[in-house]
């Protein structure tokens, strides 16, 4: 069990450095994937909802440590919420088929950037606008569905190795 | 079942904790969250220099691969040759424009009477709501909250956040920014702010300013103003949308690519231009006024005393 949290500790701080120091690079129009929602619904499309909720905190609140404008909170708030619908809508679909992640992710990935985006208008200081948060929800939707599967293995690989607690693992 | 009520319960917990994060965040302004934020950075900050470090050159290929293809397509017989140029080339581009960004930042050192110190970008933001990067250099470095960051070709933002040895600073393009701003062709003054990834918008104080498409846009310092007068920050795109609006606004495409922001120069201080004299003040002395007496002597009492149509009609004369 403490095995797991520092793995998934390590994969937080990981994804977090990778975003701010590379994504940036592979920015298309100014936008860029969240990889910490992305980490968060591969857990929880693989682990159930309560994986998908302790992890979205984990990395919601990493990505308010890095953000400036908004209020800490927010987006650990967002990405809870968001690890917890996937989780809970997992068993609606046939889980190992191809299409059910991508679809996951698609739906997942949109309302956590459309979440994020008015809560930070709400909550914080950002003052985005409405078709600029839907912007960027369709354009993570769009990108995460495309690497959803490359982060599936990577969640597969860790969740074999060090097994959530209580979680039925799908294969 | 137990496994969804768990889940729940985890959710409903892990819900609350982030309201009171968000609660205590609104309510103590440079408190300990505050101090967590700088700790992340710094934490995170040699991880981001390494990896910044390492993507460059991987940035720089990737942006001349398709010179490289094209080549390949048009001469297959030189193949070989020409891959072996292209890595030759490839490294001599990287440090051409380097020592480009570099010699522009000098110019701009040169150009003006600022104390600054360089710094290299080693992380942008994780959000795609927020516009921030994070640079090299610190508090050890003498860099403030407050202080403007600019690189050869225009303002890049403020400095909103300092630890020991990085900052953390605000892009002239997020939607919290704002600058006072003039136009270099009409004088025309007025603030601009910016709007994430579309272009900056600057609304101009005087609703019948004559702001042109082309006009170039500069800072503008006010008394205590945080940039100092003249940064380059734009250029003019379209026309005044609304003239019936109480002010002009126009959209401005930054000086700045945003993108591929690689060294800066934070402004450490700057000449404060001393407002210009008032003309035409009567010079006045700074002796104290002589007291008048209850009852004059008869000696000292002065002529003009006597008479002041006498007087007027003298001075006419005269």
């Amino acid at each position: 069990m403490m095995g797991r949290a520092l793995v998934l500790l390590l994969l937080v701080v990981t994804a977090a450095a990778v975003q701010t120091a590379l994504l940036p690079f592979v920015a298309v129009a100014g936008f860029r994937p969240d990889l910490l929602l992305l980490v968060t619904i591969a857990f929880a499309v693989h682990d159930g909802p309560e994986a998908g909720v302790r992890i979205g905190f984990g990395a919601g609140l990493m990505t308010d440590l890095l953000l400036q404008t908004s209020a800490i909170g927010v987006a650990a708030l967002t990405y809870s919420v968001v690890g917890y619908l996937v989780g809970i809508a997992r068993p609606y679909l046939a889980t190992n088929s191809l299409t059910a992640p991508l679809l996951l992710s698609f739906g997942g990935s949109t309302l956590g950037a459309l979440l994020l985006g008015l809560l930070s208008s709400f909550l914080g200081d950002a003052t985005t606008d409405l078709p600029l948060i839907t912007s960027v929800a369709i354009f993570v939707g769009v990108v995460h569905t495309l690497l959803i599967p490359f982060v599936l293995k990577l969640t597969r690989g860790i969740s074999a190795r060090f097994p959530a607690e209580g979680t039925a693992v799908t294969r | 079942m137990n496994q969804r009520r768990r889940a729940r319960v985890v959710l409903a917990v892990l819900v609350l904790a982030s309201l009171v994060l968000v609660t205590a965040d609104f309510r103590t302004e440079g408190g300990p969250l505050d101090g967590l934020r700088g700790a992340a950075t710094s934490v995170l900050e040699p991880v981001q220099r390494g990896l910044s470090a390492v993507a460059s050159p991987v940035v720089d290929v990737f942006s001349n691969a398709g010179e490289l293809w094209s080549i390949r397509a048009d001469n297959e017989q030189l193949q070989s040759r020409v891959e072996a140029l292209e890595e030759r080339q490839l490294s001599t581009d990287a440090i051409q424009r380097e020592n480009e960004r570099l010699r522009a930042l000098l110019d701009l050192r040169e150009a003006n009477d600022w104390e600054t110190v360089t710094a290299s970008t080693v992380a942008f933001t994780p959000s795609n709501f927020e516009w921030t990067i994070t640079i090299d250099v610190g508090a050890e470095d003498g860099v403030q909250e407050d202080m403007p960051v600019v690189e050869g070709s225009g303002l890049v933002g403020k400095v909103i956040q300092v630890t020991q040895s990085s900052s953390r600073v605000l892009l002239a393009i997020d939607p919290n920014f704002s600058a006072a701003t003039r136009s270099a062709a009409s004088g025309d003054v007025g603030v601009v702010t910016g709007q994430g990834s579309d272009l900056m918008r600057m609304v101009a104080d005087d609703p019948s300013a004559e702001l042109e498409p082309g006009d170039e846009v500069v800072t503008n310092n006010y008394e205590f103003g945080v940039f100092p007068h003249g940064i380059p920050v734009g250029i003019v795109e379209t026309a005044p949308e609304d003239s019936t609006q109480l002010s002009e606004s126009v959209l401005v495409r930054p000086f700045v690519d945003f993108n591929r922001l690689s060294e800066v120069l934070v402004i450490l201080s700057f000449p404060i231009e001393a407002p210009p004299p008032v003309p035409d003040l009567p010079e006045r002395s700074l002796d104290p006024p002589t007291l008048v007496p209850d009852e004059p002597a008869e000696s000292e009492a002065p002529a003009e005393d006597a008479d002041p149509d006498a007087e007027e009609s003298e001075g006419t004369e005269a």
